[in-house]
C-alpha cells in the first residue's frame, strides 16, 4: 500500500447564459460541489468552472474536507431534474455552435468525470482531473420564442 | 444585482474573509473559516460578478446575502 486515495466524482454543470445584468458573462455552476464560475462564452464558461472544480478539491482535500459536502441546495438539482426531463440532447460541438449564433437563451446541463488522486502526508499531489465530458442537455428550440 | 470583483473582495475583507491572487489562473482564491471559494478574475478586478454567484458566495461561507450586499 503506497497510502495512494483515489477519489471519483460524476458533477453535473448547469450553464446560465448572459443576462441583462452582466451582458457577455456565460455563468457555470457545479451542483455537487456548489461551486460557480463564469467567462465570456459558453465553452469559456466551461473551461472556468473545470479550474474552480480544481481549486475546490485541491483545496478541501488538503483541508481533509470532502468536497461533495459542499452540495448545493436541492432546489437547483430541481431545476436540474426539470431540465433533463424537458430538455434535448445535443452534442457538444452542436451546443457551441448553437450558441454561437445565439439560440441558447435558457440553462444547459451537461456532466462530467472528475479523477483526483491524492497521496496520504503528501496532500500536494492531490490533483485532479477532468477524465470525460458527457453530452450537454439544452432547449435549443426555445431560443427562438 | 451584480457586483465588481473588487467591491466583492472589499466585503470580503470586511467579513474577515482573505483573498489571494494566485499568478497562474484566472481565479481568485477567496478563504474564510478554513473553507475556499474561486472568483473568477478573468477580466481582472473589474470583472462583473453575476447575482448568482454572488448567492453561492455567501452559501459557501454561510454569510447572510443581505449583510454581505450592505457592504458591497
Amino acid at each position: 500500500m503506497d497510502g495512494t486515495c483515489r477519489h471519483d466524482y460524476n458533477l453535473w454543470i448547469v450553464v446560465h447564459p448572459p443576462e441583462k445584468d452582466v451582458p457577455g458573462q456565460w455563468l457555470a455552476h457545479c451542483l455537487e460541489f456548489d461551486t460557480i464560475s463564469q467567462g465570456n462564452s459558453f465553452e469559456h464558461a466551461l473551461k472556468m468552472i473545470f479550474e474552480a472544480i480544481v481549486m475546490v478539491v485541491h483545496a478541501d482535500r488538503l483541508a481533509g474536507r470532502e468536497p461533495m459536502e459542499r452540495r448545493a441546495p436541492e432546489e437547483f438539482y430541481e431545476e436540474l431534474y426539470a431540465l433533463l426531463g424537458r430538455g434535448e440532447k445535443v452534442s457538444m460541438a452542436e451546443l457551441e455552435k448553437l450558441s454561437h449564433e445565439g439560440r441558447i437563451t435558457t440553462p444547459c446541463a451537461t456532466q462530467i468525470e472528475l479523477h483526483a488522486r491524492h497521496v496520504e502526508n503528501r496532500a500536494q499531489e492531490a490533483v485532479p482531473r477532468l477524465m470525460r465530458q458527457f453530452p450537454v442537455f439544452t432547449q435549443p428550440e426555445l431560443a427562438c420564442c | 444585482m451584480p457586483a465588481p470583483l473588487r467591491d466583492i473582495v472589499r466585503a470580503l475583507e470586511a467579513f474577515g474573509g482573505v483573498v489571494d491572487r494566485p499568478s497562474s489562473g484566472s481565479h481568485w482564491r477567496a478563504r474564510m473559516g478554513g473553507k475556499v471559494y474561486p472568483l473568477a478574475a478573468h477580466n481582472g478586478e473589474r470583472s462583473e460578478i453575476r447575482d448568482l454567484y454572488i448567492k453561492g458566495l455567501c452559501r459557501c461561507f454561510d454569510l447572510d446575502e443581505s449583510e454581505f450586499r450592505k457592504k458591497l
